[in-house]
């Protein structure tokens, strides 16, 4: 073996190794929906995506708001979120605010998991939405202010008149076996909700 | 420092309510109960008899994701609710992450899932 091809056995077994490091080490990505619109954020995906940290009160949810092919992770809907990219996944619990963190997480999920969501109990109670909590009476208004049934009944588009001026819209609860994908056979505008394709599904507007 | 991965939802929602009412709270245990099987109803998106990590998580981080105004990923201030620990003392102001939040909501959820599927049964959700 000559220098030159000793030369060229070094070239690649450094980039075989740099190869590994990339596959082994997982990367992370932050990618973000605003104004509603689906954006691809480019990326080598060969290795997996896993979302690791939703940043946003959109719902993020794989197939429906975000999701992935070959060469880009996609959000839609105002879902932002990081992403893990590659094999392993990221850990976040050894910060600072760990403790503060962790009782906020009690509160919250201590309001989610008793809080009521029913129509009539709430209304029998006067309660505006499903968060709210007793203690400082703090979460009344993270909540849905209507839900609106929408559905595409044999695959034809509907469209749910309703006024959105500055509101936002989630999907509250599917109904169909059919994924309600954003952009794909579900939206909205200012003046209401459409859906088509077989997506039926109960929306909530905040 | 708490230790959140032994504790129950349905812990968690009395101890709450123990804190905010009092005694009160004993009676009102079949109410809370009732409530929290319409919650568990209310997150099972894909109405599947469970809930799963991403039903849970869209569930609890949407609120903070509410709370967050500023959309800069993290709790500060204002915008941090008063909360009290197990003893009652009220919580120190300061930042929440919603790295540390999701850890801590992650590992909540990991406590409850009994079985190990990855998903809430109601009675899992229950404490039961």
């Amino acid at each position: 073996m000559n220098f030159n091809s000793r030369f060229i056995v070094i070239l690649m077994l450094g980039m075989g190794l740099m190869l590994v490091g990339t596959t082994l080490h997982a990367r992370t990505l932050v990618c973000e929906s605003s104004d509603r619109q689906t954006r691809r954020c480019p990326v080598d995906t060969r290795g997996g995506v896993h979302l690791s940290v939703q940043f946003s009160e959109a719902s993020c949810r794989q197939g429906s708001t975000w999701g992935y092919d070959r060469r880009a992770v996609w959000v839609a809907n105002g879902c932002r979120a990081r992403f893990d990219i590659g094999a392993s996944q990221s850990s976040y619990s050894s910060n600072n605010d760990s403790d503060r963190a962790a009782l906020l997480a009690l509160t919250l999920i201590g309001a989610v998991v008793s809080a009521s969501n029913n129509d009539n109990d709430r209304d029998r109670r006067g309660r505006r939405d499903r968060y709210d909590y007793r203690p400082g009476d703090r979460y009344q208004n993270y909540g849905p202010s209507q839900r609106i049934t929408c559905e595409s009944e044999d695959g034809r588009r509907q469209f749910c008149s309703v006024n959105l001026r500055r509101s936002k819209v989630d999907i509250d609860r599917q109904l169909s076996n059919t994924t309600c994908r954003y952009g794909d056979n579900w939206g909205w505008n200012r003046r209401g909700i459409w859906v088509s394709k077989g997506c039926r599904a109960v929306f909530a507007v905040y | 420092m708490t230790n959140f991965g032994t504790r129950s939802f349905r812990g968690i929602a009395l101890t709450l309510a123990a804190l905010a009412v009092g005694g009160a709270a004993v009676a009102e245990d079949q109410e809370l109960a009732d409530a929290a099987i319409a919650a568990f109803t209310a997150a099972d998106f894909d109405q599947n008899g469970k809930v799963s990590w991403e039903e849970f998580r869209n569930r609890v981080v949407g609120v903070f994701g509410q709370m967050d105004k500023d959309g800069d990923g993290q709790i500060a201030g204002g915008e941090l609710p008063p909360a009290v620990d197990e003893s009652g003392a009220v919580a120190q102001p300061g930042t929440v992450s919603a790295e540390s939040f999701t850890a801590s909501v992650a590992a909540a959820f990991k406590a409850s899932d009994k079985d190990g599927d990855g998903e809430l049964s109601a009675d899992e959700w229950s404490g039961h």
